[in-house]
């Protein structure tokens, strides 16, 4: 292995090593409700604000229907507009985007605050001043990231590209890199798949020239090519691999950027105060929707949500008022309709709980161990789709 | 990329030997046999098939527009350095019925500006437009394929559109060699405060530094770290418009000491804390070499040039703003490099005393350095802060609402000023060596 630098071994993705609780969320709430009842007393502007809101926007509006069924005590306030408006004055110099009014103007400041911490604590980036930025540019940036349709190009199935994404799974823990360089090396196969024209034999080649790029992209150490070929048996040569990852790279238009279903899993984890068990059951579901092709099409910010709703019910904890609170700030990421949620869950539902059965183990088996919690173990997963009004596949 | 080489091995970082190669060989086996399962794979590729995968390679994508332009046979233009090696001229250049981005044939390289760690960078003209460009043509390591480096920087620029970053027009590959296209710029600062020693005008620096904290602020809003900010990497055009560069590192997660050719890569922008091993990477980092450069364009000479090693470049720190403690900064100790015995407890110093020509600006101009170059990195102003400085307060003020691709030069009144010397101006006739940069003006 080559490195791509000297390595620091920060953990992004341990979510729980710098835990330390901020204001409990009740004074947040507390104090939001009371703005809520102020801006509300004044109600024409608030009408007037609403009303100048183009029509197109109209899908970052958060729903709560099903937050609410499942017991959510409160509604909070939609927007503290005061707030927002001051910030927007400040920051307009700057960055004055192209395009739609900003979101700053539809997501509720409490929600910003929120972010702002939750990425601060991910240690996505260390400087607070431009979390938000960087949170909006993150659900920008995600509208590119979706594929049109989930359609495979002829000779594949979605066996064949299971099973493949779970060898890539496999590989990936071999060389012990990052879960990000696994998101992305699927997501760069998906978009390859559609744009390069690859025999059923050269398909794992493409695959491991996808996970090679993703690694170079994201990871410190990188894996030689001779040790990839090994890995495939020596079936290509380094020299057809070389080639392939040309085409790809050629094929993508260089273009490797991926707004990572998992970073929304985290913030929004953090900002719902989850625990640790509800946050591996959600990686563990999401990294299962890695093999389901139907999955493409969602927004990464949808995928992590609905990953995250599965996940509560399936574990049932005993709800607290902190919690549930959080949780209603927190589901106001996930954008789009009641739908689009439901269908992911429904995936995810039947993925998690076949998933010990099929051939395709890689994900289960990683998320079985004690560092995981046992958490693919889960009894209630067998039943999960059960929840959602769909029957169990017989096993 | 290049520092590869005498690293320790891939292994050596993980479990042991026989571990590894054990489970390299279940997770062999198991796809092997899944994938033979269900035919994906043949265990040898027949010559035929080879020579399928090189049909499907053979059509080149074009996904820039295309102009068509009249089919033209152009010899190439004189040119002592040859991006191809000096071979195939006849196959790589096939005459097509147009010209087209993407397409090698489509720009003529002039001469040489340099070697980059990963590249060499050539002038070149567009046959497109005419514009001229600036063709950085990377290595290809065939061992390893293409640069990581190449991959991260031409993955970041295609989403950054901003006056004040470097614009990547286009990408050229042909089957030896790999080519970025960029915007050319005439000269980057190195070179201007090379030719115009001393120090720069006030005004000149506040133009250029405001430039510099703007695009800044663009790509930290987006989550990029430069991490290799340096007078070099920013280049200036005749107008006097400044662009960040050679995002090679931008985001790697750590930041090499070596480069390609061992050569050491320059310590004087780094900041203290980097300097004594912390690897938490903030916007910090690059708001600390920002700085650096703040004071050189002011001063005329680097703000902390160290020669030598990572402890002279410290020493040369610590003279300025004092040898830290841990009531000073909370949690240096914890800092792997943090060795406080081996320096003299010194007092900070005030910036004017170290920097004179501080002295003679009004006191903003202390103040804005003095905030980015703080010596604990959460301290330091961020980009988007350092904008709204008073500093800034003498531009004008539409200076402040411009868009993200609208460059400050487009703004009525905002022109450089003539520097006060002028190595190569006719007035004052200096032999140099480094005549031969006259060219760039």
């Amino acid at each position: 292995m080559s490195r791509t630098g000297f390595c620091d071994s920060r953990q992004l993705l341990d979510l729980h090593m710098t835990e330390d609780r901020q204001a409990p969320l009740r004074v947040w709430a507390n104090s939001c409700i009371l703005r809520e009842r102020r801006v509300f007393a004044e109600g024409d502007e608030v009408g007037s604000v609403h009303h100048c809101k183009p029509a197109q926007e109209s899908r970052w509006v958060r729903r709560l229907s099903i937050s609410a069924e499942d017991g959510i005590i409160m509604d909070y306030a939609p927007q503290d507009e005061s707030d927002v408006y001051e910030e927007e004055a400040l920051l307009q110099y700057l960055n004055r985007l192209p395009g739609p009014p900003s979101l700053r103007d539809l997501v509720p400041g409490l929600l910003r605050r929120e972010v702002e911490v939750a990425i601060s604590k991910l240690g996505l980036l260390y400087d607070q001043t431009y979390a938000w930025d960087i949170f909006l540019d993150m659900m920008r940036s995600q509208l590119l990231c979706t594929l049109p349709n989930a359609d495979l190009p002829k000779p594949f199935t979605d066996t064949t590209r299971a099973i493949l994404v779970d060898w890539l799974t496999q590989v990936h823990e071999v060389f012990q890199f990052s879960e990000e360089t696994l998101y992305l090396a699927v997501h760069l196969l998906n978009r390859a798949l559609r744009l390069i024209k690859v025999s059923i034999s050269g398909l794992q080649l493409l695959g491991v020239v996808c996970l090679f790029l993703a690694a170079k992209k994201e990871e410190c150490l990188l894996p030689e090519v001779s040790e990839l070929c090994y890995l495939m048996e020596n079936t290509y040569s380094k020299k057809q691999l070389l080639r392939m990852e040309r085409r790809v790279l050629i094929g993508l238009k260089f273009d490797l950027y991926y707004c990572l279903p998992l970073h929304f899993l985290l913030i929004t984890a953090s900002i719902a105060r989850c625990s640790d068990k509800w946050v591996w059951m959600a990686r563990y579901l999401l990294e299962l929707s890695l093999l389901e092709r139907q999955c493409v099409v969602f927004l990464p910010s949808q995928l992590a949500g609905a990953a995250l709703r599965l996940a509560r019910r399936i574990l049932q904890e005993a709800p607290t008022p902190d919690g549930e609170t959080a949780w209603c700030i927190a589901s106001s990421i996930h954008i789009g309709s009641e739908a689009a949620l439901l269908s992911i869950m429904q995936i995810m539902a039947m993925a998690a709980a076949r998933a010990h059965t099929r051939e395709t183990r890689a994900t289960f088996i990683k998320f079985s161990t004690i560092q995981t919690l046992h958490v693919s173990m889960h009894p209630a997963l067998k039943a999960a789709p059960g929840f959602l009004g769909l029957s169990c596949p017989r096993i | 990329m290049g520092h590869s080489e005498s690293l320790p091995s891939y292994q050596q970082f993980h479990q042991g030997p026989a571990e590894e190669a054990d489970s390299m060989q279940n997770l062999r086996h198991a796809a092997s046999e899944a994938f033979q399962r269900l035919g994906l794979k043949q265990r040898h590729l027949g010559y035929e098939e080879l020579g399928e995968l090189d049909g499907v390679e053979k059509p080149q994508p074009h996904w820039f527009h295309t102009l068509q332009v009249r089919r033209l046979r152009v010899q190439r233009g004189r040119s002592n350095s040859d991006p191809m090696g000096g071979k195939s001229f006849q196959q790589e250049f096939q005459w097509k019925t147009g010209l087209q981005f993407g397409n090698a044939t489509s720009y003529l390289n002039l001469e040489k500006l340099g070697e980059g760690t990963y590249a060499t960078v050539y002038k070149g003209i567009s046959r497109i437009n005419g514009h001229l460009v600036a063709l950085k043509v990377i290595h290809m390591k065939t061992e390893e394929g293409i640069p990581f480096t190449a991959i991260r920087e031409a993955s970041l620029l295609k989403g950054l559109k901003h006056a004040n970053i470097v614009l990547l027009h286009d990408i050229i590959h042909t089957r030896e060699s790999l080519t970025f296209v960029f915007e050319y710029m005439q000269t980057d600062l190195a070179q201007y405060m090379i030719q115009h020693p001393g120090g720069l005008h006030s005004y000149n620096t506040r133009l250029f530094m405001f430039q510099l904290l703007r695009g800044l602020s663009y790509i930290h809003s987006r989550r990029i770290l430069h991490r290799d900010l340096k007078p070099q990497n920013l280049l200036i055009s005749y107008l006097g418009e400044l662009k960040l560069a050679d995002f090679g590192l931008a985001r790697s997660k750590s930041i090499p000491c070596q480069t390609y050719s061992a050569e050491v890569v320059t310590l004087w922008y780094r900041p203290p804390d980097v300097l004594m091993g912390s690897t938490d990477y903030s916007t910090a980092l690059d708001i600390w070499g920002a700085g650096c450069i703040f004071i050189e364009m002011l001063q005329g000479s680097p703000a902390f040039p160290g020669v030598a090693d990572v402890f002279e470049q410290l020493l040369k720190i610590w003279t300025v703003l004092g040898v830290p403690t841990e009531e000073s900064w909370p949690g240096v100790s914890d800092l792997p490099n943090y060795k406080p015995e081996w320096f003299l407890p010194c007092k900070p110093r005030q910036f004017r005393d170290v920097w004179k020509r501080l002295a003679q600006l009004p006191y903003k101009t202390e103040d804005l350095a003095q905030q980015m170059l703080m010596m604990i990195p959460k301290d330091r102003i961020s980009a988007q802060d350092a904008l709204l400085h008073p500093y800034f307060n003498t531009l004008p003020p539409p200076l402040m609402h411009l868009r993200d691709t609208v460059s400050i030069f487009k703004v009525p009144g905002v022109r450089l000023e003539a520097e006060a010397r002028d190595i190569f101006s006719p007035g004052r006739r200096m032999k140099s060596p480094l005549a031969p940069l006259a060219k760039c003006w």
